[in-house]
């Protein structure tokens, strides 16, 4: 999804090179990234499987309200992690096909989440678009999961 | 009493469905994808229902419909992460129980589950007299506490094991 240059350019900043020196960044970095992502997957099933009609009770927009916070920390720090173990391991990760899906996925998740969730998540628009909504929902779901798995298939490919 | 556990660990990898799990190319990667789907599943809604509990978010939802409606959600994902999980240390079970992360994580577990039937039992009945509040008793909230720093310490331990 990059240029192989940007993954050689990471490789010999001094950053890098001090993330693959290090013997614990990676994988404490691994293990935050795993936690926020889960964090972020909680808080967004919760109102995708509302937006499907499931779930708790309320209005897609009422629950979103009472987690947003969760959602865009889950958000910003599953990004924000990302990128620290992105630098520490540039060419690993460039030549992996696994990681080019989960950029994929993490795109999509956030163009969707920005362009259509949030879109949805105003009162009154998830009741006035059902269709749209389930759309979204799937999606969404798709995406952060996808982008899960696709995370650990790194380690295997 | 430490032997003995070795040596059953040593006789289940060598058992055919352990040798088989770990020589394929396929199952060990499946399953493992499956056991991470299963833990971001029920962690995912067992963080949330600790959020509702120590009145971090979801505040104007009411705690019975939090639980009765997002609880079967997080048995699931924990049902399929806990065969997952049987299937991953049948396929190497003498690393497993070599490794102190993998080792504190089954303890973390098991005090999870206690935490969760305390919870059940003794404070979770009484639900109707603080149903809507924003701020909860102090024993939920204390659920709640205990129950997020167990499953944190609990994915921290599972993919340390990887590691170190």
């Amino acid at each position: 999804m990059l240029p192989a240059s940007v993954y050689t350019w990471l490789e010999t900043t001094k950053v890098s090179q001090f993330f693959q020196s290090s013997t614990y960044t990676f994988p404490v970095t691994e293990v935050l990234h795993l936690i926020w992502l889960m964090i972020l997957l909680g808080a967004t099933t919760v109102v995708c499987l509302r937006l499907l009609g499931y779930g708790l009770p309320q209005a897609a927009s009422t629950i979103h309200s009472g987690i947003w916070a969760w959602t865009w920390i889950g958000l910003g720090l599953v990004w924000g992690t990302g990128i620290i173990l992105l630098i520490a391991e540039p060419s690993k990760l460039g030549a992996n096909s696994a990681f080019a899906y989960k950029l994929w996925f993490l795109s999509a998740g956030l163009a969707i989440h920005c362009l259509g969730y949030l879109f949805l998540l105003r009162p009154g628009r998830a009741e006035a678009h059902p269709v749209l909504s389930k759309l979204v929902a799937v999606m969404v779901i798709v995406c952060w999961f996808g982008a899960g798995v696709a995370g650990r298939a790194i380690g295997f490919v | 009493m430490w032997i003995s556990i070795l040596q059953w660990a040593e006789w289940l990898q060598n058992t055919g469905g352990s040798i088989a799990i770990r020589e394929s190319t396929l199952l060990f990667p499946f399953i493992e994808g499956a056991h991470v789907l299963g833990i971001a599943i029920s962690v995912g809604i067992i963080v949330l229902l600790d959020v509702r509990l120590l009145g971090w978010g979801l505040r104007n939802t009411a705690v019975s419909d939090v639980f009765e409606k997002l609880r079967p959600l997080a048995l699931f994902g924990f049902g399929l992460m806990f065969v997952t999980g049987l299937l991953l240390f049948w396929s190497e079970p003498v690393l497993c129980v070599t490794k102190v992360s993998f080792l504190v994580k089954l303890g973390l577990l098991a005090l999870a589950g206690l935490n969760a039937l305390i919870f059940d039992r003794s404070v979770y009945p009484s639900v109707r007299n603080w149903n809507t509040a924003g701020i909860l008793p102090s024993r939920a909230q204390f659920a709640g506490g205990a129950s997020l720093a167990l499953w944190l310490g609990i994915i921290f331990c599972g993919r340390w094991t990887a590691y170190f």
